[in-house]
């Protein structure tokens, strides 16, 4: 006899138990399965979304009025180009995507427009090869506004004349309801050398991060004091409506996930919790016999954690294929993005499920450990 | 040699006490039969329990081997026990997902792999044709022939019996006795708690010893 075939011999006997154990963790990794992959694809949905919606912080030079940047006044001040290479280069801002941005107000077919020259930098923390909403444009090729399209009936393929130069139009912005809608955008580089204005912008646009979980508030105050430590004579803007937006679409992601799997975690640890009590008071008199012919409470510890594992190893693989099956066919019923299977999530579920068994398990572990041989086995 | 000295045991419900064993002093010597008679709720199988390391008296000390048994750590205790002692109950207590031979072999607090031992002992006590069967397969009269051949596996030096025939008829309780008798008669000490009259247990015994309200007589 050896403690692997006491142990098969257990499960065996002790069937419909362990495969009830087995279903309920298979059923825990199955929805934790899905809802990280269908949260994770939601939140890059939603990622794209706000992303679509524009940077949501703008840094300007500090006396520069706010005013004078939306309108193109003429009156805003500039500052070096560098600035946009500082802000991307510097490790301790969690802000990414950054467009250097000059601008002039001009007219086009007797429309009034702001000429914005824009060149997109790349933060040091954003690694994972995401683009920047703000796409670089070659010399000669320039992207227009909406209300600029409807005023002059201009659209994508149109050349256009701007400061004596022809360019062609390859993309007509969609509405968004703010002044990008009168913006023509160009090559900053062109548009710096045709201002005369080499090396300077009016402003850099940038994308903050703003990770579900701190207070916005904070966020923001870490950002302004982190940007003015490395730049001291620029001002910091936050687009609060984008920013928020931004924040509480992820925030709520973040929340509904977790509160759903709170649920599903809750509800396996109780049915395995009240199930094994009630498993180990009817075989109580197995343990106290067990007990009585000479096997220390150590054996039944041991015995505890060997069967979590084995229904860990059991449930992990099984509930990670229903869980994948499940978010195949039903993920897009909650996203349209693509939900890839994320295997980093296997060393955390071994764990956490090993975690949730042997907690479920406890009680009749203790009810083993606390049963008393005198009193269940002495004949009356 | 097992001693018992001062042995005292009250038990505690609420406000309520009840004492179990009294003063109790009693020395078995090894290769001896004991027999322990009393009524239900007289201290019997309290005195038993109590020899075998599972219920620590208020007062007083049991010797086993040299070894004072409460004064050792629970696995220690469980260790002894598993070495020295082999349990014989009424209701038999086999383990029920383990073949007659597997019941054998996890007796003791050990995994034995000495099939050739339980082999040979299912032999002896009229089991060979059951060592594969589960226990829910067997006649009572084979259960409790398998519960001795349990507690003898692990070469033990002492039995301890609880009503061993309590639940058998006559030609099994007979059977269960002979078997008994001849382990005793091979060097285990044996000692046997139970209500019938000790009358009956005198031929087996080299003492008969009477409690009542948790006193020896």
């Amino acid at each position: 006899m050896t403690f692997r075939k006491f142990i098969i011999a257990e499960l065996f006997r002790y069937k419909k138990t362990y495969l009830a154990y087995f279903l309920t963790a298979t059923i825990a990794v199955a929805a934790f399965v899905f809802i990280s992959l269908t949260s994770q694809a939601a939140k890059r949905d939603i990622q794209l979304i706000t992303k679509e919606m524009g940077q949501n912080v703008i840094i300007l030079p500090a006396q520069t009025e706010l005013e004078d940047y939306y309108s193109a006044s003429g009156n805003e001040h500039t500052m070096p180009e560098e600035y946009a290479d500082s802000l991307a280069a510097h490790k301790g801002i969690n802000v990414t995507y950054h467009v250097a941005v000059l601008q002039k107000s001009s007219y086009i077919q007797g429309s009034r427009v702001i000429i914005t020259g824009i060149k997109p930098y790349k933060g040091k923390l954003e690694s994972n090869g995401r683009k920047n909403p703000y796409r670089s444009i070659k010399t000669g090729e320039v992207r227009i506004g909406h209300i600029i399209s409807q005023k002059t009936g201009l659209q994508k393929g149109d050349s256009l004349s701007i400061m004596g130069a022809k360019h062609i139009i390859t993309k007509v912005k969609h509405p968004m309801g703010t002044m990008d809608d009168y913006r023509v955008f160009v090559d900053l580089d062109w548009l710096q050398l045709r201002l005369n204005r080499m090396g300077v912008i009016h402003a850099v646009l940038s994308l903050e991060c703003l990770c579900g979980g701190v207070p916005l508030s904070i966020i923001e105050n870490n950002i302004r004091q982190a940007v003015r430590k490395i730049l001291p004579t620029v001002k910091v803007v936050t687009l609060r409506s984008i920013a928020l937006g931004r924040y509480n679409a992820r925030k709520t992601t973040d929340n509904y996930g977790r509160l759903v799997f709170f649920l599903v975690l809750f509800s396996s640890i109780m049915f395995i919790m009240l199930h094994s009590y009630s498993e180990a008071a009817s075989r109580k008199r197995e343990y106290a016999l067990m007990s009585a012919i000479g096997f220390p409470g150590l054996f039944l510890i041991k015995l505890y954690l060997v069967k979590s594992f084995i229904i860990t190893m059991a449930s992990v693989p099984a509930g990670w294929i229903i869980g994948r099956t499940f978010t195949s066919s039903f993920g897009i019923l909650f996203t349209k993005a693509i939900i890839l299977p994320d295997y980093s999530l296997l060393p955390q579920l071994f764990i956490g499920l090993f975690v949730v068994v042997a907690t479920g398990l406890s009680p009749a572990l203790i009810h083993a450990l606390k049963t008393d041989p005198f009193e269940i086995l002495r004949e009356e | 040699m097992i001693e018992l000295t001062n042995i005292t045991k009250e038990f505690k419900k609420g406000k309520r006490s009840t004492r179990a064993l009294s003063d109790i002093n009693i020395s078995i010597p090894y290769g001896s039969w004991h027999t322990i008679t009393g009524k239900s709720g007289s201290g019997k199988s309290t005195l038993l329990y109590t020899i075998a390391g599972l219920v620590k008296p208020d007062t007083g000390r049991v010797h086993i081997n040299g070894n004072s048994v409460y004064d050792l750590s629970p696995s220690k205790r469980a260790n002894i026990r598993g070495k020295n002692i082999g349990f014989v109950f009424q209701s038999f207590y086999l383990i029920p997902h383990l073949t007659v031979l597997e019941n054998l072999l996890v007796s003791g607090g050990i995994f034995s792999k000495d099939t050739t031992r339980a082999s040979a002992l299912l032999d002896r006590l009229g089991l060979s044709e059951r060592a594969s069967h589960m226990p829910s397969e067997l006649s009572v009269g084979e259960k409790q022939r398998t519960a001795v051949a349990r507690a003898v596996f692990c070469k033990p030096s002492i039995i301890l019996a609880d009503e061993p025939t309590g639940n058998l008829d006559s030609e099994n309780s007979d059977k269960v006795m002979s078997y008994l008798k001849e382990f005793n008669q091979e060097g285990i000490t044996v000692v046997l708690v139970t209500h019938m009259p000790k009358e009956n247990f005198e031929v087996f015994s080299n003492e008969c010893l009477e409690i009542a309200d948790g006193r020896l007589l």
